[in-house]
């Protein structure tokens, strides 16, 4: 049962993901392009998309920033280690908390000009805190599980 | 109705801040799932009811947080569109339509898309109302809201019952 959960919290993960790369993959599917338009408004509820911190490549650009693209990716990579980790693996409030402190930090420092924005470091603080707070949230979802069967029997 | 006061009231907050230029991008990834959090606070102070939440009620308190943002926050927008005849999809399309020409696509695919988008666009600016755009603006902000608000229900009610937890076992 929860191998199931962790395959379905993957493959919604990889779809959102996968989103925010449609640019990237155009080359491979052409109509893939009448998506961008929805997508790129659809991507502006969670992103300011500022144009100058998108990850490009070529003609190409993710549809979010290199923050929160390092949430999502961070997500999916936990997410995908997750499925092969057969113990339960707990995190605690303060683990979240400290997992997003470098995030918060960078976003701090650059909004306030200490140091200017990098890519790599939005993209990698934004990671740790994707992948605290994927195990986190898989946490949760595994205790409403057990809440529901508990109410079943 | 009464149950769902709390959710209706931070929904209410998000779908207002989510016309407010800058801070509206952040509504969702931020603001939302902390706004599905208040909710279950402001649950527990109205009903003076302090006891361990059930995970069940954190979703569902953190979807309608998300639905009823959806429907203010689009009900907000339309409004404004119409008085302004102007919106962030009047943007985007702008750019997107200028961005199009770099791509290495098939010319007839790139027409068929900037005709659609300036279609919107002109109604938009004409009529301050475009079809096609308050559908795929709403379902949009609906599949995105219920998924974030969700997320930070849950999130929300383990943080909540974590200090729950460490009361219990210390309880000095």
């Amino acid at each position: 049962m929860n191998r199931k959960i962790k395959i379905g919290l993957f493959l919604l993960i990889t779809i959102w993901c996968l989103g925010f790369l449609v640019e990237f993959l155009t080359p491979l599917w052409d109509k893939l392009f009448y998506l961008i338009p929805y997508l790129k408004q659809n991507y502006s509820f969670v992103c300011h998309q500022d144009a100058h911190k998108l990850i490009k490549s070529g003609h190409y650009e993710t549809l979010v920033c290199a923050r929160c693209a390092g949430i999502y990716i961070g997500a999916f990579l936990a997410a995908l280690a997750n499925i092969f980790i057969a113990k339960k693996v707990t995190v605690k409030k303060e683990a979240l908390f400290i997992g997003g402190a470098p995030m918060i930090f960078d976003s701090i420092a650059t909004t306030f000009g200490l140091y200017p924005y990098f890519k790599t470091i939005a993209f990698l603080t934004g990671s740790l805190f994707g992948v605290v707070s994927f195990l986190y949230f898989y946490n949760a979802i595994i205790e409403l599980l057990n809440e529901i069967r508990v109410k079943k029997h | 109705m009464k149950k769902y006061l709390a959710p209706l009231v931070a929904g209410f907050s998000i779908g207002v801040i989510e016309n407010v230029p800058v801070l509206g991008n952040m509504a969702c990834c931020i603001l939302l799932p902390l706004a599905s959090y208040y909710a279950l606070v402001l649950d527990q102070k109205a009903n003076k009811n302090y006891d361990y939440i059930p995970y069940s009620k954190g979703l569902l308190f953190g979807f309608l947080t998300g639905v009823f943002a959806t429907a203010f926050g689009s009900l907000i927008d339309l409004l404004l569109t119409y008085v302004f005849k102007s919106n962030n999809f009047t943007v985007v399309a702008n750019e997107f339509v200028k961005s199009l020409q770099d791509f290495p696509l098939d010319a007839q695919l790139k027409k068929q898309m900037t005709d659609t988008l300036l279609k919107a666009k002109d109604d938009i600016a004409t009529y301050g109302f475009s079809f096609f755009y308050a559908v795929i603006f709403t379902l949009d902000q609906l599949f995105i809201n219920s998924i974030f608000g969700s997320i930070g229900g849950l999130v929300g009610t383990k943080l909540i019952n974590s200090s729950k937890d460490r009361n219990l076992n210390n309880p000095n």
